[in-house]
């Protein structure tokens, strides 16, 4: 598990915002983590990893939310290291049980109830806030090692 | 988004995308077993070439429509996994495509017409 602390997005540094409405815009989020994790060096596997992340996150915006959300893909880093920022935004109502979600097999919608946990098991970081249910914030980064 | 349904000799050949809705879904899986129904196919065909990404939703749906296949009486092959796609799915740590797998379609078919003359059980 990577710290937090000392990361940075850098200046002119990539980032990309998708709305989400349907599962047809799930695709596009995947297609700008892979492009955005390629070109910041990332292996195809890890760049794998992260799209299907953005791709789990996505179609929780539509599977759960009222109106959608929106996806943001950054660029990060910090020393020694290149990482990319996956959030996931949107204005309810919310998770009701933030631990149950992080269990395999629990799902109110048609997943399989492994998108939350599948996400943990993927990424570096993983970190769900929900204020008030009206709005849900999903972070969650993959680090990878750079000169 | 219509997902077409081939016919060759006794296999239903049907071939998947990433881009699919809740919707585009259910009338994959409609049209599958009422095709099943129909003609007189032993097998079906879940190629998947097409998919970079398979995450926990395409699972489901490509899970979903092969039981229900075996519940019409066919026997199912799903091939063309990506390598990638090969590996996060075991990196997402659940045994989310409980289907019979072939490298391509190639394999798949013979695969399939392996197990339609064996009548092989393929769960």
């Amino acid at each position: 598990m990577s710290e937090i602390k000392d990361c940075s997005f850098p200046e002119n540094g990539l980032e990309v915002v998708v709305e989400i409405k349907n599962l047809a815009h799930v695709a596009n989020a995947q297609t700008q983590v892979l492009s955005i994790a390629r070109k910041l060096c990332f292996s195809e596997i890890d760049a794998h990893k992260a799209a299907t992340s953005a791709s789990e996150l996505a179609s929780n915006l539509v599977h759960h939310t009222l109106i959608g959300g929106t996806i943001r893909i950054r660029e990060l880093r910090k020393e020694g290291y290149v990482g990319i920022e996956i959030v996931s935004n949107d204005s309810g109502p919310g998770i009701m049980d933030v631990e149950q979600v992080l269990q395999d097999g629990y799902s109110t919608g048609p997943g399989l109830g492994s998108g939350l946990p599948s996400i943990r098991r993927m990424m570096d970081e993983l970190e769900i806030s929900v204020i008030d249910n009206t709005n849900t914030c999903i972070t969650t980064r993959l680090w990878c090692p750079c000169e | 988004m219509q997902i077409p349904i081939l016919k060759l000799k006794n296999i239903l050949l049907t071939s998947i995308q990433s881009d699919m809705t809740d919707d585009d879904a259910l009338k994959y899986q409609s049209d599958v077993v009422s095709y099943l129904e129909k003609s007189d196919a032993k097998g079906l065909i879940i190629d998947i070439t097409a998919m970079d990404i398979v995450d926990s939703f395409m699972a489901r749906v490509i899970n979903e429509t092969a039981r229900m296949a075996r519940l019409m009486g066919a026997k199912v092959v799903l091939c063309g996994m990506q390598p990638m796609v090969a590996l996060t799915l075991v990196e997402m740590g659940r045994e989310l495509i409980g289907v019979e797998t072939a490298l391509n379609l190639d394999k798949g078919f013979d695969k399939l017409l392996e197990m339609i003359t064996e009548g092989v059980d393929d769960h």
